[in-house]
């Protein structure tokens, strides 16, 4: 085991680099809430790429692709969450020119809900995506927390509040554009890290060959590209990430952030080009990891760091750490700032005449909050795998009817809410973690077997259909047009009032 | 069968980290030349 003292150096000496770099480089380039929440227009192709593979590839590719890989069906699982985290990334290239278009002022995912479809809808999409985000949060810092803990026995609190608490310094500083750069930054250092380590942990067991005959031998289900429960997880987890990540305002925010149409679709395209190896190789640790009989039920879910502890010296141990954190702290301050900035913006549209002063507080008053949270939950070393599917079969049941508000007129707020809650009750009524206290409910005993794949295909077909029969026969007569009369820049003089000298001085 | 597993298995591993190389420098080569274009202006 790597020493405590070790491994704690070389977490504060990241976190102290990477909060350098956010401090220093967003120096004067914040002077307005817009700039904290929106940074719009500013970011050009090979930064919107950065930005993406950074904020989407968090510490989950270290534990959840692998553990794919060892317990959920080998090969094909892995092949399925390697390209089904590529799919959001694609989809937002069209839908991401749609939402510029339609709300070219928008700064969140609920503005468009609350215009687009009014108070009701706006409220279910609010719950649902400030949780999957929240939960998000806390998956990465206990992951973090877990793998310091495993690979160096340091103290959960102790990681969560070091990563915590300086994320939580740049971001409050220097908000999206802090993000942003500090994710620049950490692309550029995450990539090579990636595919040397990789590479030559590979080398290392042996070589491709090698690692093949071991795992045909172990187990020949596992590099079987048919073996269907393989196949049934890739295919119901690449609809999870699909529908979670629609729901994502980090990933709106960047949609906004780009310099243009074609830095958003070369940004997006590379960026999902990117994540595919990047999860790829992760998942094959856990084929490796069953292969070579290094796991069992109990540790599927750190087969990377098994692997990493059984065949490697320690300083590859280290280099691991260092990329661990740098994974979390670009996934966190893009939630810490995503979720500070829903809350923002709809503050901007409650109050009647908000003032700048004002609003940068809220923001970085809830980046605070935020944070405290989510350090909290990482310290605890929860198990957030139940969490994190509740979270995504609510957001698989509701990005069908949200997002075709972007797309047509005629489909209204309670055709979205009808079909969003009917397909969330038909995904409830097959999802595995609920069944337990579905069993306590009068006529339970009627419920079709539980099953993942059946829980969230279910939930996004019905809801699926049920939009398209509200948008076939209604006609809700929404003006997409005039979309953007209630949404203003915040740095816009009718906003704030014609205060923005008072931020100027700042 | 086995060797075309094999070869294939090897293609997927080195290729995906051929694939992480290249986007690297896709990243490294857009920031230096976005660098160089503001630098003109």
């Amino acid at each position: 085991m790597t020493s405590t003292g070790l491994a704690l150096g070389v977490t504060v000496l990241t976190v102290l680099a990477v909060t350098g770099v956010g401090l220093l480089a967003v120096r004067g380039r914040v002077r307005s809430v817009e700039d904290f929440i929106a940074a719009r227009d500013s970011v050009g192709r090979g930064t919107m790429t950065a930005t993406v593979v950074a904020s989407t590839t968090g510490a989950w590719i270290l534990f959840s692709p692998a553990e794919a890989g060892a317990a959920f069906g080998g090969l094909p699982a892995v092949l399925g969450y390697a390209l089904g985290s590529a799919v959001p990334l694609l989809c937002f290239i069209p839908v991401g020119r749609r939402i510029r278009a339609v709300m070219p002022a928008g700064h969140s995912l609920t503005e468009f809900a609350y215009a687009r479809f009014g108070p009701a809808m706006y409220g279910f999409v609010l719950v649902v995506s400030v949780f999957y985000m929240f939960v998000f949060l806390a998956a990465e810092m206990t992951g973090i927390a877990g793998a310091l803990s495993l690979v160096a026995d340091v103290p959960l609190w102790q990681t969560s509040a070091l990563v915590g608490g300086f994320v939580l310094v740049y971001t409050v500083y220097g908000g999206l554009v802090a993000s942003i750069v500090t994710d620049t930054v950490q692309t550029l250092v995450i990539l090579p890290l990636l595919a040397v380590g990789f590479g030559g942990a590979v080398a290392a067991l042996g070589g491709p060959a090698e690692l093949h005959a071991t795992a045909v031998a172990a187990d020949a289900t596992l590099l079987d590209p048919g073996f269907r429960p393989g196949l049934a997880f890739g295919v119901y987890v690449a609809v999870a990430i699909l529908g979670s990540n629609m729901l994502n305002q980090g990933m709106w925010q960047r949609v906004y952030a780009a310099d243009g149409d074609r830095a958003l679709r070369d940004g997006l395209a590379v960026a999902a080009a990117a994540v595919v190896p990047m999860v790829l190789l992760a998942g094959l640790f856990g084929v490796a990891a069953a292969g070579l009989g290094l796991t069992d039920s109990g540790t599927a879910s750190v087969a990377f760091f098994v692997v990493l502890e059984t065949a490697f010296p320690t300083w590859v141990t280290v280099v691991v750490v260092a990329l661990a954190v740098l994974l979390v702290m670009s996934s966190a301050d893009t939630m810490f700032n995503a979720i500070a900035s829903v809350v923002t913006a709809d503050l901007a549209r409650l109050l009647d005449r908000p003032d700048q002063r004002r609003l940068w507080t809220v923001g970085r008053g809830l980046t605070v909050v935020v944070a405290a949270g989510a350090v909290a939950v990482g310290a605890q070393g929860y198990s957030v795998l139940e969490l994190f599917l509740t979270a995504d079969l609510l957001a698989v049941a509701v990005f069908v009817p949200f997002l075709t508000g972007l797309y047509t007129s005629r489909l209204s707020g309670g055709g979205a809410l009808a079909a969003s809650v009917c397909g969330l009750a038909v995904g409830v009524a097959r999802f595995p973690p609920l069944r337990g206290p579905l069993t306590a409910l009068p006529g339970a005993s009627a419920l079709p077997a539980p099953s993942f794949l059946a829980s969230f295909i279910g939930a996004a077909a019905v809801a699926a259909v049920l939009t398209f029969v509200a948008t076939a026969v209604g006609d809700a007569g929404a003006d997409l047009e005039t979309l953007d009369r209630d949404v203003r820049r915040l740095d816009d003089p009718v906003a704030d009032g014609g205060e923005n000298e008072e931020m100027d001085r700042r | 069968m086995s060797a075309v597993g094999a070869t294939a298995f090897a293609a997927l591993v080195w290729g995906s980290v051929l694939a992480v190389i290249v986007v690297f420098v896709y990243v490294a080569g857009s920031l230096l030349a976005a660098r160089d274009r503001t630098r003109k202006e």
